[in-house]
């Protein structure tokens, strides 16, 4: 008898697609939707899972774009302490897609926050990348003139960007109620200081990270009307959560909104793809192999895999190693970890 | 007790300036050597064996033994060590003809941190702090003396184009960065004369080697820094003298 599912491949198919095969053994989970070629200038922004992609494309060859690079006079170890290399500008991690929109905002000019600059013990830190500098700045005016370097680099990445990589790493955010400034980290924790009278916590919805997205996307194209898009979503759980839920329904909820939203994407724009590196990391049949024992650390063997199967899906070739001494300056190429904002809130756990 | 100098080529001048010295104001002898170029200092040199500390650079060894008589650092013996403060490593890199200290805020140059700059400076000392540790932990109290200041007529000015007030920028940072690692170990350390340096502190050119070499002080700046050399060890001695009285 014919119907639709007659005519469906066996990927189709849980129990030949997964429950007859081991975790490593599945196939065909992503197929690229568009060629992502060496010539395509790539940038790349996110939460922390979103080093690993940068990382990757830039050792596999592809045309990796950084607007802000290590001077090179530092080495690779300085040079990924400091936050350099780690996307395409010293931006450091993005968690919501709010945030993504009010970076390009502010190198473009057009909002300037209320939060300039942190003082915490004598040090100064940029509210919005309070991590890239171990230790903060050593005056305010170091830090002011760090950031409009750094925004002037922002501004010129969007007119050269051929493909734009967006890792979504969290709905909850903290931001300033004075002007909806959003922030990577709650103040108070790396620095800062925690007013509630002006700081308040945000758990993005579905409707407005959908919204925030197509705003990015509309923006995005206008500086280059042939941009594509690659999203994927961080198989990294919450380290703590603000609401009142546990940490692990919290999560569900946060990976759950987010997927959605790069399915809606995806489903919307034909220049947009979704590769389900969450799904493969995080889903039920991975049987959490891929997490280190805290089950939220995405072990290097499963983030290499990850790499894996988006290269091998892209018919690029293993990631290129170097003979010799490294490079000055080569970013965190030569890195293992990637470096998470929100794991401080460990310690405020009891 | 005999002083021992010894460092990179910037001990020719000291050496020079030692000789004047002792022939035109009857100086007491001292023994003045270079080990080899400020290159050398770019990789580990120096180890601790048995206790001492020795020279692991073929050169460096070499020389100490040829120059000095001995194989090892001595805590009986007064060390002055002419190296750190030979900043053009630093700043004859073509990174700064885009990138400045931040502390110059300088428009269209990336700017360089403070804390960024300090680790710069640290791993371009890091083989000869390593060696004032291991003298340290041996029971050698050495002093140390510095470089000139840098010539105008540096190729990374002349030739790369990187501008004179960031090398004089990086150079000046990294001599206070230099002194302050020295000062929390109580190393002291002798600094060029004030005098020799222009209204912008390089090295004036009456106290430079002058011809084809754009790094070094002349025979008549080597004789200042040693006439401060030998002001810096009188004080040393009368230190002694009252802690051993008051003991």
């Amino acid at each position: 008898m014919q119907n639709p599912y007659t005519t469906q491949p066996p990927k189709a198919f849980w129990r030949s697609a997964v429950s007859d095969l081991s975790p490593i053994e599945m196939d065909g989970v992503y197929t690229p939707r568009f060629e992502i070629t060496p010539e395509m200038r790539i940038s790349a922004a996110g939460s922390c899972f979103a080093q690993h992609i940068a990382r990757q494309f830039r050792l596999r060859g592809y045309n990796f774009m950084d607007f802000e690079p290590a001077p090179p006079m530092i080495d690779a170890k300085t040079a990924d302490e400091f936050s350099y290399g780690h996307y395409s500008a010293r931006y450091g991690n993005i968690y919501s897609v709010r945030q993504l929109v009010q970076l390009f905002e502010r190198a473009d000019g057009r909002f300037e926050p209320e939060d300039k600059v942190w003082e915490t013990k004598d040090r100064f830190f940029d509210p919005f990348r309070p991590t890239i500098q171990p230790g903060g700045f050593a005056t305010e005016a170091e830090c002011l003139m760090e950031r409009r370097h750094h925004l002037d680099q922002v501004g010129q990445m969007l007119k050269q960007t051929d493909l734009f990589v967006f890792t979504f790493g969290l709905t909850e955010a903290w931001e300033n109620t004075r002007d909806n400034a959003v922030l990577p980290t709650c103040p108070g924790t790396h620095a800062g200081t925690y007013d509630p009278d002006v700081y308040e916590f945000k758990n993005f919805r579905f409707a407005e990270i959908l919204q925030d997205a197509e705003t990015f996307i509309l923006f995005a194209r206008e500086h280059n009307p042939d941009m594509r898009f690659l999203f994927t979503v961080s198989p990294v759980p919450l380290t703590a959560t603000a609401t009142d839920q546990h940490v692990l329904p919290a999560t569900v909820y946060s990976k759950s909104v987010l997927r959605a939203v790069c399915g809606e994407l995806m489903m919307t724009h034909d220049f947009v793809d979704y590769y389900p590196s969450y799904e493969l990391v995080a889903s039920h049949p991975m049987r959490g192999i891929f997490y280190r024992t805290n089950m939220r650390n995405v072990a290097s063997e499963g983030v290499a895999r990850v790499m894996d199967i988006f290269f091998r899906a892209h018919g690029a070739g293993a990631p290129e190693v170097k003979p010799g001494k490294p490079a000055k300056a080569v970013s965190s190429a030569h890195g293992g970890d990637v470096h998470c904002d929100e794991e401080i809130l460990e310690m405020f756990g009891s | 007790m005999t002083l021992y100098i010894c460092g990179n080529s910037h001990t020719r001048a000291l050496r020079a300036g030692a000789s004047l010295l002792e022939q035109e104001e009857g100086a007491d002898p001292m023994v003045v050597f270079p080990l080899g170029t400020a290159d050398n200092e770019a990789e580990q040199f120096s180890k601790i064996e048995n206790g001492k500390v020795v020279l692991t650079n073929e050169r460096f060894r070499r020389k100490l033994k040829q120059f000095f008589g001995f194989d090892n650092f001595e805590p009986e013996h007064r060390w002055g060590i002419c190296l750190g403060n030979h900043n053009a490593r630093i700043f004859r890199d073509e990174g700064w003809l885009d990138a400045a200290p931040s502390w110059l805020n300088l428009k269209g140059k990336a700017p360089v941190s403070e804390a960024l700059f300090a680790r710069i400076v640290e791993a371009d000392q890091i083989h000869i702090r390593n060696f004032m540790e291991q003298l340290l932990q041996t029971g050698v109290r050495p002093f140390v003396i510095s470089a000139p200041w840098p010539l105008r007529t540096h190729p990374a000015m002349t030739e790369t184009g990187i501008a004179p007030e960031i090398v004089k920028a990086i150079d000046t940072r990294a001599r206070v960065l230099f002194a302050q690692w020295l000062s929390e170990r109580r190393i002291s350390i002798v600094t060029p004369p004030a005098e020799t340096a222009d209204e912008d502190g390089f090295l004036l050119p009456q106290f430079a080697k002058g011809g084809d070499d754009p790094y070094h002080g002349n025979n008549t700046y080597g004789r200042l820094m040693m006439r401060r050399v030998l002001q810096h060890e009188a004080q040393y001695a009368q230190t002694r003298t009252k802690v051993s009285r008051s003991a």
